[in-house]
């Protein structure tokens, strides 16, 4: 291997790569003396600290129940810091547990206390003595227009149906019809944001995600007595 | 052992190095900050993928580099950030040694280097790693990691020496080694 000019022989010194003494080269001085320099211990402190309590609320957990019995078979519903954060219908405790996982949650612990809220709501729709669910929602993981579409159609009241056109039309995108579509179809909190509420301008049923399919959402709509046919 | 003992010993470990890390590659405190909370963030959401025998402090270094690389990248998009904000905020020019170069234009050198050779020369040099540990962060071999940094001295060098010759005259005369 042939010998490196002198300059890299100085550099492979002042890297540790081979031993050897002081270094002239101004350069490397320079380097030193700009990037040998640590933060302050507090700047590093600090950032440290914030790493702790962000892995904190990541790691806070999330809490889970099942409503064994509703019309239209099990929901089950989960509550984490910021409010409800996802609704299912039908399958089984394992499936709902795997799609939390799915949605990045670390820890799920079951609890009928702290799920008491929206769990007594549902209740309630399901007696027929509650016309609008009234809790907070985490919907934090969706974006914009994903939000702005489910908002949208909280507000559709019970009893009534609205058209994704028409839908779109509320949110001032008169031609977003599909993309209103695709939005509701991940609604993480169905049942408590009523997609079901939305169907095809020719008066079919559209689709619906959750388990149980058109049927479910034909059921619901029977229920609140929408007037739908079919 | 449950991941999240896992993942407090890690910022245990190595939470300071890497935050030195970041800080020594993006040069602001906010920047290095945000940047060891998303290393720390995406390390815990992966922890359940790595292997027992990886070499962890490799594994964190990895992904930090990533960071910082994005981060550097976004940084450069808005307008003149490094020529700007970059020296604007490091300016020791008063106290520089005659026997050292000018730093805001080392600073202005060190911000041309591809990120990969920065990367590889503050890793060996200031974070003390060996070039195998440079190779398992930067998914190389140690001989690609040992040329990047020969290559960062290498392009410096020649940076400085063209802004030298364009600065001579100007102000101070720099001092030759």
């Amino acid at each position: 291997m042939k010998k490196p000019p002198k300059v890299e022989q100085e550099w492979e010194t002042w890297l540790g790569d081979r031993a050897g003494g002081l270094q002239a080269d101004p350069m490397l001085r320079t380097l030193d003396a700009t990037f040998g320099a640590a933060p302050a211990a507090k700047i590093t402190q600090r950032a440290v600290e914030r790493v702790r309590e962000r892995l904190a609320v990541e790691q806070r957990p999330v809490y889970y129940d099942v409503l064994p019995d509703t019309p239209i078979g099990q929901v089950y519903i989960s509550v984490g810091t910021e409010g409800l954060a996802a609704v299912a219908i039908g399958g089984s405790e394992a499936d709902f547990l795997a799609q939390l996982r799915r949605q990045g949650v670390q820890a799920a612990v079951r609890s009928g206390e702290q799920t008491r809220q929206v769990r007594t709501q549902i209740e309630e729709y399901f007696r027929g003595e509650r016309e609008r669910f009234d809790c907070s929602l985490d919907l934090s993981q969706l974006t914009g227009f994903h939000r702005q579409v489910l908002l949208a159609a909280a507000r559709i009241p019970r009893g009534s149906v609205m058209t994704y056109g028409g839908l779109a039309q509320t949110l001032g995108k008169p031609r977003a019809a599909r993309a209103v579509g695709r939005a509701l179809a991940t609604n993480p909190v169905p049942l408590v944001i009523p997609c079901h509420r939305v169907i095809a301008s020719d008066g079919s049923l559209g689709g619906y995600s959750a388990r149980g399919g058109v049927s479910t959402k034909l059921q619901l709509l029977r229920f609140e007595r929408a007037p739908v046919a079919g | 052992m449950r991941e999240s003992e896992r993942i407090d010993g890690l910022v245990d470990r190595h939470g300071r190095e890497l935050h030195v890390f970041l800080w020594r590659m993006l040069r602001d405190d906010q920047d290095a900050e945000d940047c060891l909370q998303e290393t720390f963030l995406r390390a815990f959401r992966a922890l359940p993928r790595l292997s027992p025998e990886a070499n962890t402090r490799a594994w964190l270094y990895a992904i930090a580099a990533n960071v910082g690389r994005t981060w550097l990248k976004k940084r450069r998009k808005q307008t003149g950030w490094e020529q700007t904000q970059s020296l604007r905020r490091a300016r020791p020019s008063a106290g520089d040694a005659p026997e050292q170069l000018d730093t805001l234009s080392l600073l202005a050198a060190v911000d041309r280097l591809p990120p990969r050779q920065r990367e590889a020369l503050i890793l060996r040099k200031y974070q003390g790693l060996d070039y195998a540990a440079i190779a398992a962060v930067q998914g190389n071999s140690a001989a690609a990691a040992r040329a990047n940094v020969y290559q960062a001295l290498r392009r410096l060098r020649r940076l400085l020496l063209t802004t030298e010759r364009s600065g001579r005259g100007r102000d101070e005369e720099t001092t030759e080694g």
